[in-house]
């Protein structure tokens, strides 16, 4: 028997209104009487479905409408039109039963009280989830332990570092054991070592206690090493749902090549389809579009006496900021830019429900 | 220990650390006070013994005690508080928990009146204690126990009046004109200023009919005894009937003002 799914996204659709000032003290002033309002479609009409305990990252760029598509499931937005369902409530209808089984994590806002220590807002989430006094000292010590911040716990929370205050805003989400958890940006703005912590932890936490976990991230550090599954939201739509590696897969272009020639060789061939990137003495660097790949790399093993030869893939990171450019190079196209202009390249199976 | 016992528990703690402010601010408000006082003895230097039923001992006690309800009841920090957390969008936090944000802010309000007069206390004293001739005890003991009903109720008046305007903050960018517009309309028809039996009759009994003076004036004349026990029942009906209204307006305008953030976006 099949369990339904956690999360349930069907066409939901989110748009903006906002007020375009037209420029100079002119514009102010007729602002006054005939505003002008402009329409953005922040979210899509997207459609996915969530099982429980997984992990799914949405990638976009600023403004590509990942924080609203979470906004929305936790309740905090209605959408324009569309449905969603997340645990079997109607997460805008924020009841109660609902507010007691996720959390939101919102990186770049604060929730724990600035001037006291991180211990007493944990302590004011412990009294409003109604976690019993023994259960609750039990929690913060396991998750303070893990995040290794449990000897911060009486610092005033504006003395902490941004690490250890997400970290201890992260503690204060999980305290109630959420069974969804969303994540906005969890690691913005952390150096690498906190970052390292906090994914850890997730991964593990998400393992461990079957939480199904929805986070936003630019690190795409983040997404690969956390998230199994990966929607990738633009301009508001769907366009990629599926492992990471697939994008890569499916959106990368080229793969680079390391070639090592004995001493003094030139590489030269006029009629293979390659560019020389870099150039270190006898190592080559060169960029080989994947189609070609094989049979350029075959060419130059039979023509040259080869010493070492290195692949490399195209970084995830790279293959996104490929398809990123690629949907908007420049603000002005981005505005009037329609996913199914690029429908050849990017028509996605999964994407479609 | 409840929720809220903790939430009123963390507000003590947090405003503490304000403490300094609050000792200047209440040190500088009693400036108006001071004048008030000057003036009066100035009026009754000139030869009148009882000016609209007051003596000068009565006249000067009315300032004591309002400054001693405004300091323990009138909310000071509550109102940016509010409207900040509403502009920052910090409201989310309470959105997605269980909790109530009127009754979160209503916890951190006792806690801020607390810590106010705790530290205003000093610089209070020092007023009263310069005055002490003219303070008169409460007129008798049903006065004392009225006068203590109508502080608390005057308390939970002043605080549904603050967080309606900081309400406005769902859909106007910055409160701090409408604030302005009520702490105007409450420095004069609360009685602040003055005792609201100077005015003429009919305006007197037609700001009776306004939250206002259930804020002070109506506590203090409990107080000194100016009341019998009917119209002060009355009075303690009238704040009761206040809150109620107000309770159901800040509820009205909540769901109005989430409606507008949930749905237009905030």
């Amino acid at each position: 028997m099949h369990s339904s799914p956690v999360i349930e996204v069907r066409g939901l659709t989110r748009k903006f209104r906002i007020y375009k000032k037209q420029p100079g003290l002119t514009g102010a002033l007729k602002g006054l009487f005939a505003r002008k309002y402009e329409t953005i479609v922040a979210v899509d009409a997207v459609s996915f479905t969530i099982e429980k305990g997984e992990c799914v990252g949405f990638l976009g760029p600023n403004g590509a409408g990942k924080t609203t598509m979470l906004k929305m499931l936790a309740g905090l937005l209605h959408p324009s039109t569309g449905t969603a369902s997340v645990l079997g409530f109607t997460p805008w209808e924020r009841k109660h039963e609902y507010r007691r089984q996720f959390a939101l994590l919102l990186g770049q806002k604060n929730q724990l009280w600035w001037d006291l220590p991180a211990r007493e807002s944990l302590a004011l989430n412990g009294k409003i989830y109604r976690i019993p006094p023994s259960e609750f000292h039990r929690r913060v010590d396991e998750l303070t332990e893990l995040l290794r911040v449990s000897d911060k716990l009486d610092v005033m929370v504006r003395e902490l570092s941004l690490g250890e205050r997400m970290k201890f805003e992260l503690v204060a989400a999980l305290l109630h054991q959420p069974k969804v958890l969303f994540l906005d940006e969890p690691t913005i703005g952390l150096d690498v070592v906190s970052q390292k912590t906090v994914r850890e932890f997730l991964r593990d936490y998400n393992r461990r206690s079957r939480t199904t976990i929805l986070l936003t991230s630019h690190y795409m550090s983040d997404i690969e090493e956390l998230c199994d599954r990966t929607i990738i939201i633009d301009e508001g739509r769907l366009f990629f749902d599926g492992p990471l590696a697939e994008i890569i897969d499916r959106f990368a272009q080229f793969r680079f090549v390391t070639v090592v020639l004995e001493p003094g060789a030139k590489l030269e061939f006029a009629d293979l389809p390659f560019e020389v990137v870099g150039r270190l003495d006898d190592e080559w660097r060169l960029k080989i579009a994947r189609p070609d790949f094989v049979r350029v790399c075959r060419n130059i093993l039979n023509r040259y006496a080869v010493t070492d030869l290195r692949v490399e893939e195209v970084s995830a990171e790279e293959v996104m900021r490929d398809i990123f450019l690629r949907a908007c190079s420049t603000p002005a196209i981005c505005s009037d830019f329609d996913a199914a202009q690029l429908a050849p390249s990017f028509a996605e199976p999964s994407a479609v429900l | 220990m409840s929720t809220d016992w903790l939430v009123f528990r963390l507000g003590l703690q947090n405003t503490a650390t304000y403490r300094t402010n609050f000792f200047f601010r209440a040190l500088f408000g009693l400036i108006p006070m001071i004048a008030a006082i000057a003036i009066w003895q100035a009026i009754f230097r000139s030869g009148k013994e009882i000016i609209a039923g007051y003596t000068l001992a009565q006249m000067l006690s009315y300032y004591l005690i309002a400054t001693v309800i405004e300091m323990t009841t009138t909310p000071t920090e509550d109102e940016w508080q509010v409207a900040t957390d509403i502009k920052d969008g910090t409201i989310s936090q309470f959105l997605i928990r269980p909790i109530d944000y009127l009754r979160y802010r209503f916890c951190l309000f006792s806690a801020n009146r607390v810590i106010y007069t705790v530290v205003a206390l000093a610089p209070i004293s020092l007023i009263i204690g310069w005055k002490a001739d003219y303070l008169l005890p409460p007129a008798n003991g049903s006065a004392l126990i009225g006068f203590a009903c109508s502080l608390a109720l005057s308390a939970v008046l002043q605080f549904l009046l603050v967080y309606l305007t900081a309400l406005l903050a769902f859909w106007v960018l910055e409160i701090s004109t409408f604030s302005f517009m009520l702490l105007a309309a409450q420095r004069l028809a609360s009685g602040e200023m003055f005792p609201l039996d100077l005015l003429p009759r009919w305006l007197h009994q037609l700001l009776m009919l306004t939250p206002f003076p259930y804020c002070m004036f109506f506590p203090v004349t409990v107080y000194m005894g100016r009341l019998d026990t009917n119209t002060m029942l009355q009075g303690l009906g009238m704040q009761a009937i206040w809150i109620g209204i107000l309770f159901a307006a800040t509820r009205l305008v909540w769901e109005r003002g989430l409606r507008t953030f949930t749905v237009v976006g905030g």
